[in-house]
């Protein structure tokens, strides 16, 4: 009994070790995997091809009135990770760059010009309904836009 | 002997066509021929390395925690393939790293495990899941074509994701796009071809054994 218990534990044990010695070999390279992705996002939003940083506590003005702001919600499966445009008080745009919603259900969110997130665009969050079926989704999303406009 | 081994997983044993096992991600992403490789690639990953991993331990693995500790090490590779996907070909995890999360739960990968490496050497066991993996792969490879010809019209478009520029020039058109059925991309068109292929499978294998 010693022995298997002991041999289940070392096997655990290095497997654990694996795990975490492939995951500090990666995690460089995935972060600037998503920086990157956030970045293309971030330019196909404001339309300016020369964006760079540096975030001020997640904001970037663009010096034409228009202020990107990056935000991170919680959504059904996870994280959600936005960009949105404010033109002073009001928010423009906003886009899902990255999130874990179940697809087919709740990942409607990373297609910003059509059905509901083209929607909301459209017409704001007031007029917008939560979408049944995905009512943690779409509700994450419609507070991460009254967040984002109220945020000074 | 031991081609032998490895060439039954490909036909006499086939996951997909014969054993109709692993069929979720089968189905799921077999919308396009890079989807399907890319989740091919992540399977044979997950597959071979848990398969030489459990036959290397299989003796210091207790009778009674063998089935938990195959499913460790099962999803301790399914883990590192997401991760190496997410740090290599990001354009191909953001489509298809659902599929490759539940990898863990594909019946195929525990079944070789606990039917063949868990009592076999080394070798053997990794030409049984290279086999067993080759089998899904080529049917994966074919169920992606054919829905990506009949659905979008070309065959190996965005192999980038994977492969890098130079698969950029693979790509080929072969029906105009207003000829391409759009439901064959759509789930119910998944089952559609996969029981159209399999049937062909059938009506195959049936005129094989006939002629002997």
């Amino acid at each position: 009994m010693l022995r298997a218990m002991l041999s289940i534990a070392a096997l655990t044990l290095s497997l654990a070790v694996l795990l975490a010695f492939t995951h500090d070999a990666t995690k460089t390279r995935i972060q600037a995997n998503r920086a990157a992705a956030e970045w293309q996002a971030a330019r196909s939003l404001t339309g300016l091809p020369e964006l760079a940083g540096p975030w001020q506590h997640d904001q970037l003005p663009l010096g034409d009135g228009r202020v990107l702001l990056r935000s991170t919600v919680r959504g059904y499966g996870g994280d959600m990770h936005l960009l949105a445009l404010r033109r002073g008080a009001t928010l423009t745009a906003l886009r899902v760059v990255r999130h874990q919603e179940t697809p087919g259900i709740g990942d409607f969110v990373s297609h910003h010009d059509r059905g509901w997130m083209a929607a909301l665009a459209a017409q704001g969050p007031a007029a917008t309904d939560t979408v049944t079926g995905a009512t943690i989704t779409s509700r994450a999303v419609l507070n991460a836009w009254h967040n984002l406009e109220a945020t000074p | 002997m031991s081609a032998g081994v490895f060439t039954a997983g490909v036909v006499a044993r086939n996951p997909a066509w014969v054993q109709l096992l692993g069929l979720c991600p089968l189905l799921a992403v077999s919308n396009s021929v890079v989807n399907a490789a890319g989740l091919a690639l992540a399977t044979t990953f997950v597959m071979c390395g848990s398969a030489v991993l459990i036959s290397a331990v299989r003796r210091a693995i207790p009778e009674f925690a063998r089935l938990p500790l195959f499913v460790l090490i099962i999803a301790t590779f399914t883990t590192l393939a997401v991760l190496l996907l997410e740090a290599y070909a990001y354009d191909a995890y953001l489509r298809i790293a659902l599929f490759v999360q539940i990898i863990v739960t594909n019946c195929m990968i525990l079944g070789r495990a606990e039917a063949y490496a868990a009592r076999q050497p080394v070798g053997r066991a990794f030409l049984d899941a290279a086999g067993t993996s080759a089998g899904f792969a080529i049917a994966l490879l074919v169920l992606g074509a054919a829905r990506e010809l009949l659905g979008q019209g070309t065959l190996f478009a965005g192999m980038t994701q994977l492969f890098g520029p130079t698969a950029a020039a693979w790509q080929v058109t072969l029906l105009p796009e207003e000829y391409a059925l759009i439901i064959v991309r759509l789930p119910p068109g998944a089952f559609i071809v996969a029981g159209l292929l399999l049937a062909l499978m059938q009506a195959l294998t049936r005129k094989h054994h006939e002629q002997r």
